[in-house]
């Protein structure tokens, strides 16, 4: 049987496509590399590659950062159920809110880092030392000063003022189960009033809510289109050099503080350890701030980048008393405040 | 080997291909929710008030939008069937446009038409003399029905106006000879003769609606789906019973589909006899009519117009574009979706998947049907298998594929592999349909012409069959590559910051309220997918019907 001129042109044709577009995709597509894998939430990504870059270059060992586009509890999830076979060696942007579903399912490997004393002792929330403190921010009330003035609307100080009548279809806060921030001001909640009365203050607060952003570029979409004016934003937003005129008189925020872990079985147990040093250390920690927007916890490295941003007059930070009840808390969230 | 060995595994090669579809495709990833899902907490989902809202306020909705759009389509299609004019079929191809169109196009023009500053609110904001917005039905549930009465209208004219096609003449004609009312003419020729077509395409439409996905996601506010919320709990374990709960009740829906589908279409596909001719429009209710259809094909072109008009202009648009700029288009290059992904990567991602899926699901198509020409036994477990993918739960088939194939054994997840594999368990049921159509139009008689001079089943294929079908071919292509460049739910489940499809960046854009690129990018992907259309129904208008 032989084929005709048309017909092997046609099959060259869909071959020549078919290559092509397989060729393309498999080598634009990222692969794991097989000397270290360091998991992390998306929200954490410009931090986590500028750390593994950062780290490839000075010990010439193949790291890769994987998000799998997960929030910071889907990623622990996945953590966990990959836990008979673990894929990553390094986990990072681990909430100091969600850390004890880690700790408790197995997951991590103590490790008391060589540099550990570097950091200070109140920066380590977790004493069992499964998870070391890498970082830390601050969620505050903020308020779009140029609509503000131009409405004759108070100043917004506390979370109790976010209630007030005045700021109906004002407000916005992110939604928790997509948004980290989000996430950090239910926490903030919680933390502060307890579990019921949290959610009765959230119902009540959704009188004036207009809308829960998915993340942060939204959020700042929808200060600078005037849908929004007043709601909860990391201190580092404050300031911000475009639209919207993002002020707070910071009285009142919620510390965020999230670790790096070792992850038990890891594959590359040296690797990770290395990097796990490495982002404790100075070189790692002045990363932090830059690349992350955070505050270092290693005392010797530089936060001048955030040198304009407000520090809260009145920290509150995880009562550890909850702990273990986030999930709980985004799913009543899901089903009582944004459904309605 | 001994005859009986060999006729064995001629029967095994014939189901192989399609068996071999339906387990990789469908049946591993529902076996898959079904092994994680643990039956206590199944059981407790049915009991549970949110889930019995969620299922409530879902059925709601999806009644909401089936009711106006079957009212609507009824004058339009009694029209189309009913009178004959030029432009008819421009006509028929105009409305059609909301319903190839993506859905988040449809959804995006919906926004920019109900927006505070929409063409809505500008006209009642004239008439009623107040400052707009008057109304404010964005991201609300009637924003989403709203939005699915502009999408399915076009499908209910379709199915009705064959209904109103296949009414008897004669029966209509002696009805009226014989002086009857003409509400008994109506009960006796019309009602008897279309109350399966209206159950038919209410079915069809409340199925749609049921599994709604990307318009409750991009308007619908509060309001959330059995669909929205199967994503939404992805990953927790919850989603599985979810998952098995909305499979079990769009399986069920699928069968009532079949079920009137073979009732339906398959007898009637025979049957010309006393049909209606098609009278010119000359009288008063014929000019009614017309009026009445051209207005609502406007209505219906208007958020795909706006999409368009917007796309190209800097300003906003209310009806007409005021200041024309490609200013959105050059934007939208400069415009970065995740790490390191311009708009480039995500069209060169887009094109490649969708290559990759057409080519691959018009050779598992070719390989399907071929093997059901031969065999009557396979092409009825064809048929019945690759119905129900119709109006199954896509949010549920992609949580499968995502426990069995990203995180299961093959650990697929952020790899452009299972985004293809999604678009391809959609769209090769689709396409299967287009190349049967056209492969039982082939002569027996040239069949066993070939037969007889000897020729092998090979070369039968390769040199009669497939010559014969090439136009199904390549319509099949097009299809399935303009089904792939719009499909949403799969892209969205699997789409990491290094890899998106154009539904994707455009919900990514649509998230931020830049929908002035939004629309550049929307306007982009309506006319790549409205070309592949008309090129479609050039090479075969078969193909388009048969959508």
């Amino acid at each position: 049987m032989r084929l005709s001129k048309k017909s092997i042109i046609a099959i060259g044709t869909v071959g020549v496509l078919f290559t092509a577009s397989v060729l393309y995709l498999f080598l634009t597509q990222p692969r794991l590399e097989s000397d270290l894998i360091v998991y992390g939430p998306r929200g954490i990504k410009s931090l986590a590659t500028a750390l593994v870059m950062e780290f490839q270059r000075r010990y010439k060992v193949n790291a890769s950062f994987v998000d799998y586009d997960m929030g910071s509890i889907e990623i622990a999830n996945r953590l966990i159920s990959e836990k008979d076979d673990p894929i990553a060696d390094v986990i990072l942007g681990v909430p100091e809110f969600y850390a004890k579903q880690l700790i408790d399912a197995g997951v991590l490997e103590p490790y008391a880092a060589s540099n550990l004393s570097m950091i200070p002792e109140g920066e380590r929330w977790d004493k069992t030392n499964n998870v070391l403190p890498m970082d830390k921010g601050y969620i505050l009330i903020t308020y779009n000063e140029t609509i503000v003035v131009r409405r004759g609307l108070p100043i917004p100080n506390t979370l109790d003022d976010l209630t007030r009548s005045e700021y109906r279809g004002l407000v916005f806060y992110q939604d928790p189960t997509t948004s980290g921030t989000g996430l950090s001001f239910l926490v903030w909640i919680m933390s502060v009033k307890g579990v019921e009365q949290g959610f009765s203050f959230l119902a009540l607060l959704e009188q004036n809510v207009r809308t829960h952003p998915s993340g942060w570029t939204s959020s700042i979409r929808a200060l600078s289109l005037g849908e929004v004016a007043i709601g909860s934003m990391f201190n580092t937003d404050v300031g911000y050099e475009e639209v919207p005129n993002l002020k707070s008189t910071a009285v009142e925020g919620f510390v965020y503080r999230e670790g790096i872990a070792l992850v038990n079985g890891a594959k590359h147990p040296v690797a990770a350890k290395k990097f796990i040093e490495f982002v404790l250390g100075v070189d790692g920690q002045n990363l932090v701030s830059p690349a992350g927007y955070m505050y270092p916890v290693n005392p010797s490295a530089s936060s001048a980048a955030l040198s304009y941003a407000p520090k809260p007059q009145t920290e509150v930070t995880f009562n550890p008393a909850t702990a273990g009840s986030v999930v709980e808390w985004l799913d009543r969230w899901r089903r009582e405040i944004r459904a309605g | 080997m001994a005859k009986g060995d060999k006729g064995g595994l001629v029967l095994a090669l014939s189901y192989l291909p399609l068996m071999a579809f339906f387990t990789f495709f469908y049946a591993l990833p529902i076996l898959s929710i079904l092994f994680s899902t643990d039956a206590t907490q199944l059981v407790s989902l049915l009991g549970d008030p949110y889930i019995i809202r969620l299922t409530v306020d879902t059925t709601v909705q999806a009644i909401a939008s089936t009711v106006p759009s079957i009212m609507l389509a009824i004058p339009l299609a009694y029209f189309l069937s009913r009178y004959a004019f030029r432009g008819a079929n421009l006509l028929r191809y105009l409305l059609l446009t909301p319903f190839f169109v993506p859905a988040f196009a449809v959804t995006e023009g919906i926004i920019l038409m109900l927006g505070e500053r929409g063409i809505l609110n500008q006209i009642l904001a004239a008439l009623l003399r107040i400052d707009p917005p008057v109304l404010d039905v964005l991201y609300s549930m009637v924003a989403v029905v709203i939005a699915h009465v502009f999408y399915y209208l076009p499908l209910a004219v379709l199915i009705l106006e064959q209904g109103f096609s296949s009414v008897d003449r004669e029966l209509v004609d002696a009805s009226e000879v014989s002086g009857a009312s003409w509400f008994l003419t109506l009960k006796v020729a019309y009602l008897n003769r279309m109350i399966p077509f209206v159950t038919a395409s209410s079915l069809l439409v409340f199925a749609f609606s049921f599994i709604t996905y990307s318009t409750p996601i991009l308007i619908g506010g509060k309001f959330t789906t059995l669909e929205v919320e199967i994503y939404s709990t992805r990953a927790r374990p919850v989603s599985s019973s979810l998952a098995l709960f909305q499979l079990m009740f769009t399986f069920l829906l699928s069968l009532a589909i079949l079920a009137l589908r073979e009732k339906l279409y398959v007898k009637d596909a025979s049957s010309t006899r006393g049909r209606m001719p098609k009278t010119p429009v000359l009288t008063t209710s014929g000019k009614v009519l017309l009026g009445y259809a051209i207005v609502l094909v406007a209505i219906e072109l208007l958020p795909v117009y706006l999409v368009l008009a917007q796309s190209i202009s800097s300003s906003t648009v209310v009806l007409f574009p005021t200041a024309l700029s490609l200013d959105n288009l050059i934007r939208l290059f400069g415009t970065e979706f995740g790490f390191g992904i311009g708009f480039i990567d995500v069209i060169l991602q887009s094109f490649s998947i969708a290559t990759v899926v057409a080519l691959f699901s018009v050779f598992a198509s070719v390989l399907i049907v071929w093997q059901g020409s031969k065999r009557e036994d396979v092409r009825k477990l064809m048929t019945a298998l690759l119905s129900f993918p119709l109006s199954i739960s896509r949010s549920s088939l992609a949580l499968g594929m995502m426990l069995c194939y990203g995180f299961g054994f093959l650990r697929l997840y952020g790899s452009w592999t299972l985004i293809a594999a999604g678009h391809i368990a959609i769209i090769v049921p689709l396409i299967t349909r287009v190349m049967e159509a056209s492969w039982t139009r082939i002569s027996p008689e040239v069949r066993d012409a070939a037969e007889l001079f000897g020729a092998s089943g090979i070369f039968r294929l390769l040199k009669v069959e497939l010559p014969l079908i090439a136009p199904a071919i390549v319509a099949s292509f097009l299809l399935a590559f303009s089904s792939s460049i719009s499909e949403f739910t799969f892209s969205n489940f699997f789409s990491t910051l290094n890899l998106m499809t154009l539904p994707v960046s455009a919900a990514v854009l649509i998230d931020l309220r830049r929908l002035d690129l939004a629309a550049a990018l929307n306007g982009l992907v309506i006319v790549v997918v409205m070309a592949a259309e008309a090129a479609t129904s050039l090479v075969s208008e078969e193909a388009i019907r048969v959508v």
